[in-house]
């Protein structure tokens, strides 16, 4: 997997630079949990052709904000909500409750799932 | 005078096949606004591969993701596992694989259109889809020995190897389902009824369904040439000279007939591989334990299902991330209904075949 790595405020300036919606598709955005930080992936595939996929990826630190890409990318805001959800990634908009009960544990996707504010 | 409705629909519903909540906000009959709402049945499958199960045991734990599209859940994720072990995959295996695929898709998208059916008041059209739906599980009970949860992929191949005769026994059934299948079509396209019913209603046109990221038939129906069997090289599709299918219109009636001809295609790509299926070990060792990262998609009967593992080099994944294909379509779903009749909702939502099941993993 061959990665580009930019910072978050670089984001949308990158993605509008090369997203062309016929020839593109945003795949999803992931994000891993590494022990130290978040490594953030925003996955686009090329439409009908069999090439590399585009990864823009960045390093953040837990509850950093980051910049949504829904405004340009409709499709972008279920896997933002995702791993706001499962990872507690901040992205701009996004709100936990996707997938979990507002009982269930916080952010449980991380090595260290957080203390929920009411325990 | 506007009267102004608002009907949510689900999370439970008679006309809803899974759960799924849908807010629609009507002008008389006309849907002007809808909202979406999913994860009802969210079961921390992604946790549980992180977690709890040795890496070994994840594609019969995602298997579980789904009843319907048990196999892709776990081809893909032998796919993407096998890229970072040290495995060899024999040309026979992925063939193998290719053919499960292909009888899944079948039977997959021949629910799809009986559930149209039942959903426009075409019951009997509903009966008789299902019944030739039958000889497909059949095939898949002889070819794996299960109908449903079959667990053929594995890491290092498939679970069970394929002798002559059960080759035979395939190409009889999927022979035998091939002369009914014109008679389908027949109903589903010419029926001066369903044409009534499904011509022009839930459309979405090629900008949208660019704009919106949509996948398998959906964006194929609205004229998107994209089939991960053409995008990926993980399965070789190439080699049976697969191309895609690609309609126009984008509306009810194209993703039916879309389908129907999806149905007689997998049935010339299962009847390539059965013909020229190289010879080889089914299975092979799988040797060390997954250390790095990789991504794998494939065609599933709803379009691009896509899967991420990563490990450190131990028994248990680091990540794994599935991304199902009725979660990219599901802002297609709110712009398809937009502007409906509200009576037709559930004949445009049967047809948009949506797994809640997958999505919500």
């Amino acid at each position: 997997m061959r990665r580009t790595e930019i910072t978050p405020d670089r984001l949308l300036g990158e993605v509008r630079a090369f997203y062309d919606p016929t020839r593109w598709r945003f795949l999803t955005v992931n994000a891993t949990d590494t022990g130290a930080e978040l490594l953030i992936d925003w996955i686009f595939v090329p439409i009908g052709r069999d090439e590399e996929p585009v990864i823009l990826s960045s390093c953040v630190a837990y509850q950093a904000p980051l910049p949504s890409l829904a405004a340009l990318i409709p499709a972008s805001a279920l896997g933002e909500a995702e791993m706001c959800d499962l990872l507690g990634v901040a992205f701009e908009g996004a709100k936990p409750g996707l997938f979990l009960e507002p009982d269930a544990p916080r952010a449980p996707l991380l090595k260290t799932p957080r203390e929920r504010d009411d325990d | 005078m506007i009267k102004q409705l608002h009907i949510p629909l689900g999370s439970q519903h008679a006309a809803l096949l899974e759960p799924l909540r849908l807010d629609f906000s009507t002008e008389n009959e006309r849907i002007v606004s809808v909202r979406s709402d999913m994860g009802y049945v969210h079961r921390g499958v992604e946790h549980a591969c992180m977690n709890r199960f040795d890496f070994k045991k994840v594609p019969f734990v995602v298997a579980r993701v789904c009843g319907l599209c048990a196999i892709t859940h776990s081809t893909a994720a032998v796919l993407a596992t096998e890229q970072i072990v040290e495995c060899m995959v024999s040309e026979r295996a992925q063939w193998l694989r290719m053919l499960a695929l292909e009888f899944d898709r079948i039977h997959s998208h021949m629910l799809c259109l009986a559930h149209v059916a039942e959903s426009s008041g075409y019951e009997a059209l509903f009966m008789h889809t299902m019944m030739e739906r039958e000889r497909v599980m059949e095939a898949q009970e002889i070819l794996s020995g299960n109908r449903v949860q079959f667990d053929y992929a594995t890491l290092g191949g498939v679970t069970r190897d394929m002798d002559s005769q059960c080759a035979q026994a395939l190409l009889a059934k999927v022979g035998a389902l091939k002369s009914v299948l014109s008679g389908l079509r027949d109903r589903f396209e010419a029926n001066w009824s369903t044409q009534m019913r499904f011509k022009g209603v839930g459309a979405i046109t090629l900008e949208e369904a660019y704009r919106l990221g949509t996948v398998g038939p959906i964006a194929r129906a609205a004229g998107v040439r994209t089939d991960i069997r053409i995008e990926s090289s993980h399965l070789p599709y190439r080699a049976l000279g697969f191309e895609p299918i690609v309609a126009l219109e984008g509306d009810l009636y194209a993703r039916n007939r879309l389908r129907l001809e999806e149905i007689a295609q997998s049935i010339e790509l299962i009847e390539r591989i059965l013909e020229g299926l190289p010879e080889g070990a089914h299975l092979s060792k799988v040797r060390g334990r997954p250390k790095g990262e990789a991504m794998a998609r494939i065609e599933a009967p709803r379009g691009e299902l896509f899967y991420y593992v990563r490990g450190n080099g131990g028994a248990i994944f680091e990540r794994l991330r599935i991304r199902t294909p009725t979660y990219a379509n599901l802002k297609a779903f709110e712009a398809i209904f937009l502007g409906q009749e509200y009576s037709s909702i559930p004949a445009i939502l049967a047809s948009l075949d949506p797994c809640m099941s997958c999505t919500a993993k």
